[in-house]
């Protein structure tokens, strides 16, 4: 009796999380379960390394999601991030033996520390003069790894030869070499990702980034070090793009600086405001809306260029009367499609009774 | 320079560091700013160490113009003004 006294006591009961959460993460639970056990073996090769590229993109998605949702920092550089998360891993990856896990974090730490060099000066500028002037830079390091090009076994700093015949592939994990075992591997690496956000989202950073977000006077007001915690965002975003970098490299096996155009940046934050940029579930919808759509539609037979214009059409969307993005619509949709539904049967059921329907 | 999708969007992308120069204020800054980075640009051409990099132009142009320009914008501003 007095330890469920004790366990009601009101500090306990906050923290306790409530129905809908438990049934949230039990779904969450399960899917992911499902992602990581059934889906290799369900799927073919075509998919399995499609869905790779959708566990890569997610973490892109999700450090996007971060800088736009959570501290209202529109970054136009994200493709560019990547490429110097992935340019670091490869590097790594051809010059050492290390084990895959550290070349990761090594790559992450990479990129999140050119994140800062690029965001020290920047992140006084706001709104559309941040987005625009990281665009710029991403323009600039595209311009960049055209001319000293991805490593490809070659010597020297860069690691780039560009008389090697034989080009070497790049490195996967030893326990992780073929494509499905690579899937789940990306698949781990992501849901770390993931929880690393969520840990920063739920405790102090993420009451900041929350105010900062609201009104960045008030927040200065409350004693928020808007400066740092803004930098802090950005690092961590540079952080898990590196990281997704890192895993790209292994996935894909061979990197060109032309898998890397400078346009993929705007389109990356056009699926990231499709998928929610509030939810952590958008950086997931926005990671299929950006790999698995275009895999489908060239496994059809269509044109995955056709998709600009919906993402384009997308965006127009979540700007004028779904800011919350799919992530959040959907399941709203799908509710009041059910409540519909279910009134109409309940109406058709109702009269059939009386015999005309009609 | 050849006409495809790719490159016009590049295009569009590296016009805006003349408009950003200007801060979407002034089409004569804008004019001139689009002078000067075309300018450089060429002018970098036969120089054979930054050749490859001369696509930067704008870029770095943009980027070095908006941090010189904003270095005196004041912290406490709402978002909606920025």
């Amino acid at each position: 009796m007095r330890a469920t006294l004790e366990r009601a006591s009101p500090a306990r009961i906050a923290r306790r999380p409530t129905r809908p959460q438990l049934i949230k993460a039990a779904i969450t639970a399960v899917l992911l379960l499902f992602a990581f056990l059934a889906l290799p073996e369900l799927l073919s090769l075509y998919y399995i390394d499609t869905m790779t590229q959708v566990a890569v993109y997610s973490m892109v998605t999700l450090a996007l999601g971060l800088l736009v949702g959570r501290v209202g920092l529109y970054s136009l550089g994200q493709a560019a991030v990547l490429a110097i998360g992935a340019w670091a891993a490869a590097r790594l990856l051809f010059a050492t033996t290390q084990p895959y896990p550290l070349v990761l974090l090594e790559a992450g730490l990479i990129t999140m520390v050119a994140g800062l060099l690029i965001g020290l000066p920047t992140l006084r500028l706001r709104g559309l003069y941040l987005a625009l002037i990281t665009l710029m830079l991403a323009g600039s390091i595209t311009v960049v790894l055209a001319t000293v090009n991805f490593p490809n076994g070659g010597h020297g700093f860069l690691g780039y030869n560009g008389g090697l015949l034989h080009i070497p592939p790049i490195r996967r994990p030893g326990i992780a070499a073929s494509d499905p075992a690579y899937f789940r591997y990306s698949m781990v690496v992501a849901v770390l990702m993931f929880a690393l956000v969520l840990a920063h989202i739920k405790t102090r950073p993420g009451r900041a980034w929350a105010a900062i977000r609201q009104s960045e006077p008030a927040a200065l007001a409350a004693g928020i070090n808007i400066w740092f915690y803004k930098l802090w965002a950005f690092a961590l975003a540079s952080f898990i793009t590196g990281v997704a970098g890192g895993v790209l490299a292994g996935a894909i096996h061979y990197l060109y600086s032309i898998n890397f155009p400078t346009q993929d940046s705007i389109t990356l934050l056009a699926v990231t405001l499709m998928g929610g940029v509030f939810s952590l579930w958008g950086a997931v919808v926005a990671a299929l809306l950006y790999q698995f759509l275009p895999a489908l539609l060239n496994n059809w037979g269509v044109s995955a260029d056709w998709l600009i214009i919906l993402f384009g059409v997308g965006v127009l969307q979540v700007l004028t009367t779904a800011p919350a993005g799919l992530a959040d619509q959907v399941p709203k949709d799908l509710a009041r499609l059910g409540r519909f539904l279910g009134r109409r049967l309940r109406h058709l059921s109702g009269r059939r009774p009386g015999g005309d329907a009609g | 320079m050849a006409l495809d999708a790719t490159t016009l969007t590049f295009l569009v992308i590296s016009s805006l560091a003349a408009v950003l120069i200007a801060r979407l204020r002034s089409i004569t800054v804008t004019f001139v700013a689009a002078i000067v980075i075309g300018l450089l640009h060429d002018l970098l051409t036969p120089i054979a160490s930054l050749t490859n990099y001369r696509d930067m132009t704008p870029f770095v142009i943009a980027a070095i113009g908006l941090l010189v320009l904003s270095r005196h914008q004041v912290m406490t501003q709402s978002r909606e003004e920025a």
